[in-house]
């Protein structure tokens, strides 16, 4: 049995159409890096980025000040330009609170373009707080707050507290 | 040690040097600083923020590499939400 060099062309054409029907259906991750085109991490990416992510958070603030966000749910960083003025951060997704002398006077909303894990909005939150505090207030999107004070109650701590260590 | 980490869907990205070693000219230190060089200013044009780093310190704002920092955390481009 003989192939025509028409059949082989027509073989060619065939593996060239298939090869570009699979980058359309199935794009290769390289490709559409170079493209720019951003890439939805998985389920497990996400997993081993978290824990990257909680190993740096530990690492920055310190063993107790980590165990301290654990316990509480946010971080509270220090405005480096009001006086009496601090920056409540969820250590999960949320709206930062600005607590003034002890009262929420607003809530503040400052996302990462691109997807991070949540210690490392922590982190984004605290360095740019830290150290550009005018172009973060610039950037966030300002929501208010209701007036009440913002006090833990007692059982908070101690509830959470008694709980086993995850580490 | 110094290093340089850039925060994205992996965690953070880390390359290290060791500046003393680059300052004394030895080629494989002076090597990773150019590297982590090229890694900030790439982070920089996709609108990420640097900042140096110190225990004890708040955050500084950095605008220019700095191979004698020990730490460096870029952090990508934010906006309001």
């Amino acid at each position: 049995m003989t192939i025509s060099a028409s059949e082989i062309i027509l073989i060619l054409i065939a593996i060239f159409v298939a090869g570009g029907l699979f980058c359309v259906v199935r794009p290769p991750e390289r490709l559409l890096r170079r493209l720019g085109v951003p890439i939805e991490p998985t389920r497990e990416d996400r997993q081993l980025a978290e824990g990257r992510a909680r190993v740096l958070l530990r690492q920055l603030l310190g063993d107790e000040e980590f165990e301290r966000i654990v316990r509480r749910g946010y971080l509270e960083v220090a405005s480096p330009s009001i006086p009496g003025r601090c920056y409540r951060v969820p250590y999960f997704q949320g709206m930062v609170d600005v607590i003034e002398n002890g009262i929420s006077t607003m809530r503040l909303c400052v996302v990462p373009t691109r997807w991070i894990p949540d210690p490392d909005v922590v982190i984004m939150h605290k360095l740019l707080i830290e150290g550009d505090e005018a172009r973060y207030l610039r950037v966030a999107n300002r929501f208010p707050a209701g007036s009440s004070r913002l006090i833990v109650p007692p059982w908070w701590e101690v509830g959470r507290s008694q709980e086993p260590d995850p580490t | 040690m110094s290093v340089l980490r850039v925060l994205s869907h992996l965690g953070d990205s880390a390359i290290s040097w060791d500046a003393e070693r680059a300052a004394t000219g030895d080629d494989e230190a002076l090597a990773a600083v150019q590297e982590a060089e090229r890694i900030f200013a790439t982070e920089r044009v996709r609108g990420a923020t640097a900042f140096r780093t110190a225990p004890g310190h708040p955050a500084e704002r950095i605008e220019q590499f700095d191979a004698a920092a020990r730490e460096i955390i870029m952090v990508p481009r934010v906006a309001g939400g």
